[in-house]
């Protein structure tokens, strides 16, 4: 390995991603009827999460919208900076960037990064066999079920995670917080000594370590 | 020696009767069962029929007269009339607009949704007229592939028009068996449109590729292989005539799965997923799209709801579609045309270049 090979598989953006072969780099539009690449413009080493949905479904994409809401509260600070929202919808022929616009609107929940998006049916299919495919037709073919899962994708660790949206929002947030960037040796440090601190404390209190972590 | 050879020949003997006899005992494979016509199972997409004005239409006005209104895609609609061996004569020409009414909340949350409803509203184009008047509405009361029964305001009775079709059309389903290593084989949908006797055919599924099973499109050489008779029990043929707007269905789905392959968007992909299922997806879809409109066809749901669906519970994702096929041919035997019929209206000779 020669020193320019050497650098090359240092500073390569995202060496194990597959990328636009597993994502796809469907042209989709968003609530605001922009046009984004769905690997280039959302998911590219970008951690996010995605959920289906249709704009008149009455089953559980209400619950499944208002549960992103209330993560959406807790990840604030993080929310169109490093983690962000997509919800696609499985019924694009009703579901134009207008009736999602309206969908958010009504809801409150078209916030810096979340995005609605809708797209050529063939594209949307595409991504959601990728993403949310279980080897089996029956379930596959249930648009249903695919309403109430929640995909967290980290590209640039090439990781993935699923949850189900109607878990505990606790449940959720700590399976996004497994799909996190690495973090450095000392902030690991400093997480470590903070739940020392309260292992100690419930130790003292109860006379046995209790699950600190729930 | 001697003694050993013949005891251990007797015990040999002994053996196969035994296991013969227990193979003649061993209870019979549970026969087909029927499949019961049913709601869409929870989840499943529900899909209406699609009410496709464009084509020609006939109305009988009288026993002597008949009506043809042809509807392009531009919005212009013409009527001619028929009478008797006469050429049809153009009476009118109007714009038309096709309304689908909004559905209301309470619809659209209906657990069984109906189709919402539909009219046709004609502007008369000069001095023309429509059904007597220069701006007319028409109701579309209920409609399938073939047929639409519209209310005309004026008349007391519905009327019903018959869609005109100048081409036929046909959908062969053709798989093998005991052809690659795993001992499956090829299985795909051909659709066939004939057009002033020139067959256009289109071909996406699993097919050989010098001997190794591929999915896509199917080469012309490859599928007129299939256009003969079957090769005995290791292949099941069934060629059925369909109609104009089944054939548009199936085609696009055909279509659609072509780009697939072409584009590396298979739903299912090795490694992660099964290659085979692919084809599954797309039979069952071509395959129910013909029942979209009215039961035309007595299908056999693939749907994996055991003990309905036998089929995918016994064998494996590539084995499926020959028992698939071979149940739909069972189904639908006095529908299939025989290969010396097929062969009269479908001239081979004449395939046309895709």
């Amino acid at each position: 390995m020669d020193r320019r090979e050497l650098l090359t598989r240092v500073f390569e953006p995202h060496p194990a991603s597959p990328g636009v072969a597993r994502y796809t780099n469907a042209v989709l539009r968003n609530q605001n009827n922009e046009a984004v690449k769905f690997y280039d413009d959302l998911i590219r080493g970008k951690q996010c999460v995605v959920n289906f949905f249709y704009a008149e479904c009455h089953g559980s994409c209400p619950a499944v919208t208002q549960t992103m809401k209330t993560l959406y509260r807790t990840l604030k600070d993080r929310m169109g900076n490093d983690l962000f929202f997509y919800s696609m919808t499985i019924k694009p022929e009703d579901d134009t960037p207008a009736a999602l616009k309206h969908y958010a609107e009504t809801r409150n929940v078209d916030l810096p990064g979340w995005y609605f998006l809708t797209g050529d049916r063939y594209d949307l299919e595409t991504i959601r066999y990728r993403l949310f495919g279980m080897d089996h037709p029956a379930f596959d073919g249930d648009l249903t079920l695919h309403t109430s899962y929640l995909r967290i994708i980290n590209d640039a660790r090439n990781s993935w995670g699923m949850a189900q949206a109607f878990a505990t929002n606790a449940n959720i947030l700590r399976r996004i917080a497994w799909q996190d960037p690495p973090k450095s040796y000392a902030e690991r440090v400093k997480e470590s000594r903070a739940r020392q601190v309260i292992i100690e404390q419930e130790v003292k209190k109860y006379g046995y370590r209790r699950d600190s972590m729930s | 020696m001697k003694i050993t050879a013949i005891i251990s020949l007797a015990l040999m003997l002994l053996w196969a009767t035994a296991t013969a006899s227990a193979q003649e005992k061993r209870p019979p494979l549970p026969s087909p069962r029927p499949t019961p016509a049913g709601a869409r199972d929870f989840g499943q997409e529900q899909q209406n029929c699609p009410c496709q004005i464009i084509g020609t239409w006939k109305a009988q006005v009288s026993k002597t007269e008949a009506r043809l209104y042809e509807f392009d895609g531009a919005g212009v609609v013409k009527v001619l009339k028929v009478s008797g061996a006469d050429k049809p004569r153009e009476i009118a020409t109007a714009k038309y607009e096709f309304v689908v009414e909004p559905m209301s909340m309470e619809e659209t949350a209906a657990p069984v949704q109906k189709a919402p409803e539909k009219q046709i509203a004609f502007t008369a184009a000069g001095n023309n007229r429509i059904f007597g008047r220069t701006n007319a509405t028409m109701k579309i009361v209920s409609y399938d592939d073939s047929s639409m029964t519209c209310q005309i305001p004026g008349m007391k009775e519905p009327v019903r028009w018959t869609r005109v079709d100048t081409d036929r059309y046909f959908i062969v389903l053709a798989a093998r068996q005991n052809e690659f290593y795993d001992n499956s084989g090829s299985a795909f949908p051909m659709v066939i449109k004939l057009a002033e006797g020139i067959p256009q055919i289109d071909a996406a599924g699993t097919y050989s590729d010098h001997g190794k099973s591929t999915f896509g499109k199917v080469p012309p050489d490859i599928y007129k292989q299939y256009l003969g008779e079957a090769r005995g029990d290791s292949e099941v043929i069934l060629r059925l005539e369909i109609n104009s707007q089944q054939y548009a269905r199936a085609w696009k789905i055909v279509q659609e799965w072509q780009r697939r392959a072409r584009e590396n968007a298979l739903l299912y992909r090795p490694p992660d997923g099964i290659m085979s299922l692919n084809n599954l997806v797309l039979l069952r879809a071509v395959t129910e799209t013909l029942n979209l409109c009215e039961n035309d066809f007595d299908l056999y749901k693939l749907d994996y709801n055991y003990p309905r669906d036998w089929i995918t519970d016994a064998y494996a994702p590539e084995f499926v579609p020959f028992y698939f096929f071979k149940e739909l041919k069972r189904r639908n035997e006095a529908r299939h045309i025989e290969y010396t019929k097929f062969q009269e209206l479908v001239p081979l000779s004449h395939l046309a270049s895709r």
